[in-house]
């Protein structure tokens, strides 16, 4: 029986009840006094531990933008122990003009709109360090560009030994830039070094090589010779697990080699991962990728021993390299998993100037799972209808990238490994 | 200070996603808090004519910066019914110990709040209640090494939830355990554990 005090309680003065208190959960913004102690925890946590950037870098001085431009900006910090690390997204960042120039807190810079004010764009450090950027927006021409060699500051490339180059962008308005994105560095067709895509250029002919590396931005380009010389070049080494001298793989297990390389009269061991021609005795054992950012990687094969030869400049370097395991093959398999091809499926269509990837998967009798061995398979062709690359050599992920031309037609594609074979049809329609 | 009386929720959609991103499951906790009800029992609340006092311990944690220091608190609470399941609570917390970290000392020299309480059951038997309100709470951070000293109040949104259940000889006296959240912003958080004891009239 209800007591005197009862009374009807509608459902909307309930929530009337509750909605004040669900509002005020959105009410503890960032307030200054929480940023300033959490600032102050920050700077006493980082002495402690001799973090504390005591000086830092911004990628760049200044930068032109176009509107709607975006420029990721870096910095580079210098702590208490003298270490360095990157700083970027540990610095607050200001626009002095957000309406021409605005920055993200990660510094991104973004051209809002054109002007001739030139936008300052600071970094601060939680101890009140700084450094500027000059930022520009406007909508300028390229007139011409420039190779810069950066390293070494002059004379011949040291083959074996990365050599890296700028590019220099000279503006309709006689401002010059360099610029670090947006590049498409090319060498020729003669030569055995190769160029990153950030201009570093890797050599390692047993000779004098001249190279003519290629530069092209918004369409302008440039080229620049440049000679690398083998003369100062002493030793290079292999490195690897425990050893210089042998190395010991299961079939299936990958290992990335190393290199360094010394220069006569000279103690500093320079890093020649890059330049290394890698060669193997025997490659039926294992396959190594002669190319790319995994240059050196090694994938091991089949059981045996053979031997490993680093070249680079004239010099060698050897290892042996012992397989263990078992490596009886029962079956190729063309691509892995959902999207393997079956052995009843004679051909796979896509449209004129589309590509498509293929992968081989050699199963071995006893193991479930297959080894990709795409890069170290040998693939034919039977028109040139389309072209053919390696994509991400070295990595467990490697594939056979065909890419058609305009033309429509059909293309035979087997992939041999261990004596097997795999056939598939390409219909470019 | 957060100025609470002018915060507008809806004035910026980051505002507006802290509202939602705390609104929402508190708003799950407390449907669950609640019993379930027959059909009529939305309309059927009773008032309530009890009131409490009560004790807490507060094993506290201040998280900032990838820091967290772990002062503690303990401190007294009393309250009344508004309705059988509704009561109004105040609470007031002071810090009993420190905690150095980095170099600094962490004080959270006291707590004062405001909450409206909910309860799953009557008052004694075991249950759940959530508590929403508005706290204020005092943190001290001091540091020997370069002088550094900041005494300041953090104002805003608090809540909290536990578990509570009378002893069977005594059963208006009822032990609670609980989690409290008594300041949270995007630089730093006041939260913590608490073990309290209520007695109801």
């Amino acid at each position: 029986m209800n007591s005197g005090k009862n009374a009807a309680w509608p459902k909307v003065k309930t929530l009337a009840l509750l909605m004040p208190g669900l509002l005020l959960a959105g009410c503890n913004s960032s307030s200054s006094e929480s940023e300033d102690l959490a600032t102050a925890v920050e700077v006493a946590a980082q002495t402690e531990k001799g973090t504390l950037i005591e000086s830092f870098t911004i990628s760049e001085s200044e930068i032109i933008l176009k509107e709607d431009e975006q420029y990721q900006l870096s910095a580079e910090g210098t702590d208490q122990n003298g270490d360095n690390r990157d700083i970027t997204q540990e610095l607050t960042w200001t626009s002095s003009n957000k309406d021409i120039a605005k920055v993200s807190s990660k510094g991104q810079v973004t051209g809002v709109s054109y002007s001739t004010e030139p936008v300052t764009i600071t970094a601060t450090t939680n101890t009140g360090i700084a450094a500027e950027v000059e930022v520009l927006v406007q909508d300028l021409t390229v007139q011409s560009v420039a190779i810069r060699q950066e390293s070494p500051a002059s004379g011949d490339v040291l083959t074996c030994i990365d050599a890296s180059f700028a590019l220099d962008v000279t503006y309709t308005n006689g401002t010059t830039f360099e610029r670090t994105s947006d590049i498409t560095w090319s060498v020729d067709d003669n030569t055995t070094a190769t160029i990153d895509s950030d201009g570093t250029l890797h050599t390692y002919s047993d000779e004098v090589e001249e190279t003519t590396i290629s530069a092209t931005y918004e369409e302008v380009s440039t080229t620049k010779k440049v000679s690398a010389d083998p003369v100062n070049l002493n030793t290079i080494d292999i490195r690897s697990q425990d050893s210089t001298t042998s190395i010991a793989l299961a079939v299936g297990e990958r290992l990335q080699l190393q290199s360094r390389a010394t220069l006569s009269g000279d103690e500093t061991e320079y890093n020649a991962d890059l330049n290394i021609n890698w060669q193997l005795t025997d490659s039926t054992l294992a396959g190594v990728t002669n190319s790319g950012a995994n240059n050196g990687q090694l994938l091991a094969l089949k059981p045996g021993i053979t031997a490993i030869t680093a070249n680079c400049g004239g010099k060698t370097a050897t290892a042996t390299l012992t397989v263990s395991g078992d490596a009886t093959l029962s079956a190729l398999t063309l691509n892995q998993g959902d999207s393997a091809i079956a052995d009843d499926v004679e051909s796979i269509s896509i449209n004129a100037e589309e590509s498509v990837e293929l992968s081989l998967d050699a199963n071995f009798d006893g193991s479930t799972t297959g080894l990709n061995v795409t890069e170290f398979a040998t693939w034919s062709i039977s028109s040139t209808l389309v072209s053919s690359e390696i994509t991400s050599a070295g990595t467990e992920d490697a594939r056979y990238k065909l890419t058609s031309t305009s033309t429509t037609g059909e293309v035979v594609i087997t992939a041999t490994y261990d004596g097997s074979s795999k056939t598939i049809k390409l219909l470019i329609e | 200070m957060t100025n609470w009386l002018i915060c507008n929720p809806f004035s910026n959609k980051d505002t507006l996603a802290s509202v939602m991103k705390r609104s929402i499951p508190l708003l799950l906790l407390l449907s669950s808090a609640f019993p379930s009800f027959a059909a009529s029992s939305w309309t059927d609340f009773r008032l309530g004519d009890s009131s409490f006092v009560g004790v807490d311990y507060m094993f506290s944690s201040v998280k900032l910066s990838g820091e967290d220091a772990k002062p503690k608190l303990a401190g007294l609470k009393a309250g009344f019914s508004l309705y059988e399941q509704i009561s109004l609570e105040a609470d007031y917390l002071q810090g009993t110990s420190t905690d150095d970290v980095v170099g600094l000392e962490f004080d959270v020299e006291d707590s004062k709040g405001l909450y409206l309480l909910f309860k799953s059951g009557d008052d004694t038997s075991f249950g759940v209640d959530v508590t929403l309100g508005y706290a204020s709470t005092k943190l001290t951070v001091t540091g020997d090494e370069n002088d550094y000293r900041s005494s300041e109040e953090y104002n805003g949104f608090s809540w909290g939830i536990s578990f509570y259940d009378s002893f069977p000889a005594y059963k208006n006296l009822q032990m609670k355990l609980g989690y409290k959240s008594l300041y949270d912003d995007n630089n730093i958080k006041i939260d913590g554990f608490t073990l309290g004891f209520n007695y109801y009239f």
